[in-house]
């Protein structure tokens, strides 16, 4: 498969303008804004069957299509660059390689959800994609492609960059626009929705930064072109696969949607480090249950995912080898939900914390018998009774781990000790 | 209108209603704790959950809008099960303090945890524990008991609109707290431990003094203004507690996506939602200097000491009204329940023949410094003046000053109580009155130089009503036992009169009826809703 996100991005330097429009940049924008209706940019946008690249896999067109036509005043597009979920990095990879590539999608997404000012809300931490980002608007906005009146139209699209305080629930799309407006990043009860009541209470899209980095080349070929890729016709695309843990090559890979975990990880990053034996991944994220060995097979895309038990989540893949002790590793992630936790809703701001003392004991040798069953039940507790999803991704990530390792739990808690030899510290 | 269907019930509401508000207002028990009637809810706490069909999710009811044909269930082992689960939640870090807890009785938490809560706690770890965080000299905050319903924090934005309050921290570290450096501005901080659903906020006025549930609930009128705000009035034995808002009605401010309770309803109904939920914090704390101080003790006679029996003071009291005729005159304190002044104007007017009347004056209301959207304070600081005026009105009785009345120099003063100190300032014209009668409860330097002292009451140990600025008519309950040697103003006038005239005006509830049936205004007014769901109109005439 040709590269669509990163393509051009190693040897040449598209963060200069001059080199993206070299390439063909802008040109799927100008031909959005100038030459196609808003109905055809979103038909397009279906029919690519682009689904959310932050986790959720909410189909990008539909999202765009519930924007209320008949309101009156703004509408809002903001992109998440919030890119906090543990153990993904992808989102930066464009963010600091291809920063007009983004820019080019979010013109075309406004101009289709008919905002007029968007956001980039990117973490804090992101001071390198931050600056580049900023350096890459006021090119743009030298070209005429961002401004008052973008390639000689009529048309107004601007872009300002947001920078996070280091929330992790900040990158939840409603906490996301209670921060963009100032306020602590609490999420929202919806409905209403944002298409509905986003930014200042005005309709809003909140679209991930891959999406809108694939939305230029949807424009530029069609919708057809970019459905035929993946695994049609619920997984289209290609997806940018961030690897991570013990193998030897990690690192993000853009591949077609749906290559396997099995590929992923033994071809395209190179095997296991020093040839150790695998013993779990997390397929999507820290938030997305975990699988063993023998489930890598699964192809890597939505719906795949989800049938083996799982999530693609933000396509970010943890490899554990051998060595690691998974309840260090779950009390690890649960202690980072504990710590991220709001604290707005009661399941997610005691359950978390109540979880994480848990197997603080199991792993330091203090295991009850029951702890296990307990594990279980304020996970189960948590699942489906919060207010955002950061309750549920805890929930779900303790009860994966339960379910595949349950036998490493219960021998920590009958020998009061972590049975592996921590090699690798 | 939607028409759908909870637990079996079909229920229409109007447009807009909230599940939990259907339900509540169909007698059917959501539990919750961060739902409040009077600002936007934020479903916080989760704990008002519940399975509403097609809804894959469990969902909480005070955000879901009920909508036609919505089929919802509050009792499924599903319900069952999360509100437990949500119970257990709280309760891994809420101290089981209830012994030392100034909440306890009237905890919700408490009352949830024996109805919907698991029957035995499986957490073994640890409590977090926490210092105290200082918010204001009147209000303890105790964050480990603070279950961040945020309550507090809604009410200082929807409600008071200075936002002094916020959530600091986060997850399990998350407390509520004042800007760094800042404490509450006094004005309506007392609320907040009125609408905190458990014993993290408590008034350090009430802290430690006595078990709620000893208490005795009374229904009453807030005396410090104009205003009128509804009441409790809680007491043990002859002892007032303390005073919080009533809560009567039951009126939302949901679905309002700018937050903004003004923006919602028109101002006369807004003034009405908040008057009836919330008081201020002179109401609040305010009341201790309107029963506390150096009280009379017994009716006295300074020109016959010794002789201060009721029964003699009181024919004597009318011997020297039947003498001075037209020249008594009355001074009236607008602390005076209607059926007093009608009572205190009558036997000026019908039975002494007079017309001089004057009505002691007190200061205005004062709103409280800071920007605060919530302006309860209204007119003078009493509660009465205008019932009393518009009596007088109709009475055909000119309402003079005190001072203009006092140089009329006339042969007797009656001044009807309590003045609070406010006559002291005509001590020299009193002086040269020949007989001045002061019926007060609280002494002051008129009470030691006046001829005759009947010692009345204050306002938590009678009945009567107040008429409020804006006219309405509302109910003063008797909520403490007077102590033996005072008597109810009312009827030291009532019996002053009888032993003139032989005519008997009766008790509070039978004077309301003839004011009633005389004065139109009365007669037409708005009144206080009581509730027992009987307006206060209706039953005036009969003992209630």
């Amino acid at each position: 498969m040709e590269q669509i996100l990163l393509k051009n991005v190693e040897g040449t330097k598209l963060t200069d303008i001059n080199n993206y429009i070299a390439v063909g940049g802008y040109e799927s924008a100008k031909k959005a804004v100038t030459s196609m209706s808003i109905a055809q940019i979103i038909d397009e946008v279906k029919k690519s069957g682009l689904r959310g690249r932050g986790g959720a896999g909410f189909p990008a067109g539909m999202k765009w299509d519930f924007v209320p036509k008949d309101f009156k005043g703004p509408r809002y597009l903001c992109c998440n660059a919030d890119e906090g979920e543990p153990g993904t990095f992808k989102d930066r990879e464009i963010l600091e390689k291809n920063p007009h590539l983004l820019i080019e999608g979010m013109i075309i997404a406004s101009y289709a959800i008919g905002a007029e000012l968007s956001f980039i809300y990117i973490r804090g931490e992101f001071v390198k994609a931050a600056n580049t980002l900023e350096a890459a608007i006021a090119q743009a906005r030298k070209q005429g492609f961002l401004g008052e009146r973008i390639f000689g139209t009529d048309k107004k699209v601007d872009i300002i960059v947001h920078r996070g305080a280091g929330a992790y629930i900040c990158g939840e799309e409603t906490a996301l626009i209670e921060s963009i407006e100032g306020e602590r990043g609490n999420p929202r009860v919806r409905p209403p929705f944002p298409a509905v009541v986003g930014v200042f209470s005005k309709p809003t899209v909140v679209n991930n930064v891959e999406t809108l980095a694939a939305v230029p080349s949807i424009i530029r070929n069609n919708g057809q072109w970019y459905a035929a890729i993946g695994v049609p016709p619920k997984n289209t695309g290609s997806k940018l696969y961030a690897i991570s843990g013990h193998v030897n090559k990690p690192g993000v890979y853009e591949l077609p949607m749906g290559t396997t975990l099995k590929d992923l990880i033994y071809n395209y990053a190179g095997g296991m480090k020093d040839n150790k034996k695998l013993k779990g991944v997390i397929p999507g994220g820290s938030s997305t249950p975990v699988l063993l060995p023998e489930e890598i097979g699964v192809s890597m895309d939505f719906d795949s995912l989800a049938k083996a038990g799982s999530m693609l989540g933000s396509a970010a893949v943890i490899v554990m080898d051998e060595d690691v002790c998974t309840v260090e590793e779950s009390l690890r992630l649960s202690e980072f939900y504990a710590h991220e936790s709001c604290g707005q809703c009661t399941p997610c701001r005691e359950g978390t914390v109540w979880m994480t003392k848990i197997l603080e004991r199991i792993e330091h040798g203090g295991g009850r018998q029951g702890d296990v069953e307990l594990l279980e039940r304020v996970s189960a507790n948590i699942m489906g009774n919060t207010l955002c999803p950061l309750g549920d991704a805890a929930a779900m990530m303790m009860l994966g781990f339960i379910k595949k390792f349950k036998d490493e739990f219960t021998m920590h808690i009958k020998s009061g000790k972590c049975p592996i030899d921590k090699k690798n510290g | 209108m939607p028409t759908f269907e909870i637990d079996g019930k079909k229920i229409t509401v109007e447009q807009g209603t909230t599940v939990l508000e259907a339900a509540r207002s169909n007698g059917v028990e959501i539990p919750h704790f961060c739902y409040h009637e009077s600002f936007k809810s934020g479903g916080l706490c989760r704990m008002c959950l519940v399975e509403i069909e097609k809804m894959p999710k469990l969902q909480t009811s005070c955000t879901t809008v009920a909508t036609e044909g919505m089929v919802v269930k509050t009792a499924t082992d599903r319900v069952k099960q999360a509100r437990s689960a949500i119970l257990e939640f709280i309760l891994t870090n809420h101290p089981l303090d209830c012994p030392d807890c100034d909440q306890a009785g009237e905890c919700v938490l408490q009352e949830y945890s024996h109805k919907y809560g698991p029957d035995k706690s499986v957490f073994r770890e640890p409590k977090e524990l926490r210092e105290h965080i200082p918010l204001s000299e009147h209000i303890a905050y105790d964050p480990e008991r603070c279950i961040m319903c945020e309550r507090c924090v809604r009410y200082y934005r929807d409600i008071v609109g200075t936002e002094e309050l916020a959530v600091m921290e986060r997850g399990a570290h998350s407390e509520i707290t004042t800007f760094p450096g800042k404490q509450l501005d006094y004005g309506y901080i007392g609320n907040i431990a009125d609408i905190c659903p458990v014993g993290a906020l408590t008034t350090k006025d009430f802290r430690f003094k006595e078990r709620v549930f000893n208490l005795r609930t009374t229904e009453s009128i807030c005396p410090l203004c104009e205003a009128g705000c509804l009441i409790y009035i809680d007491t043990k034995k002859t002892t007032v507690y303390r005073i919080r808002s009533r809560n009567p009605l039951t009126t939302s401010v949901q679905n309002n996506p700018s937050r903004d309770v003004a923006a919602l309803y028109p101002k006369p109904l807004i003034d009405a939602i908040l008057r009836s939920s919330f008081i201020c914090d002179e109401g609040r704390f305010g009341y201790k200097k309107l029963i506390e101080g150096k009280l009379i003790e017994g009716h006295k006679n300074r020109l016959e000491p010794g002789n201060d029996t009721w029964d003699s003071i009181s024919a004597l009291v009318a011997q020297r009204i039947k003498q001075s005729g037209a020249k008594t005159a009355g001074i009236i304190s607008p602390f005076a329940t209607n059926e007093e002044a009608y009572a205190m104007l009558y036997l000026l007017k019908h039975v002494a023949g007079s017309q001089k009347i004057a009505v002691i004056e007190f200061q205005e209301a004062k709103e409280f410094s800071g920007k605060t959207k919530l302006k309860l304070r209204k007119g003078i600081q009493v509660p009465n003046l205008n019932g009393i005026g518009q009596i007088a009105k109709a009475l055909g009785v000119t309402i003079i000053g005190v001072d203009e009345l006092l140089s009329a120099k006339p042969e007797m003063v009656y001044i009807l109580g309590p003045s609070f100190g406010r006559m002291d300032a005509y001590a020299e014209k009193l002086s040269t009155i020949n007989y001045v009668v002061v019926q007060d409860f609280k002494t002051s330097q008129t009470t030691d130089k006046a001829h005759v002292v009947l010692a009345g009451m204050n306002f938590a140990q009678k009945d009567g009503t107040y008429t409020n600025e804006d006219g309405k008519v509302q109910r003063l309950r008797k909520a403490v036992q007077a102590p033996d040697n005072v008597k109810n103003d009312l009827d030291i006038l009532t019996e002053i009169i009888y032993s003139i005239t032989g005519k008997r005006l009766g008790s509070f509830d039978q004077v309301l009826g003839v004011i009633m049936k005389d004065i139109s205004f009365f007669n037409s007014a708005d009144y206080d809703k009581l509730t027992d769901g009987m307006s206060l109109k209706k039953a005036a005439g009969r003992l209630w």
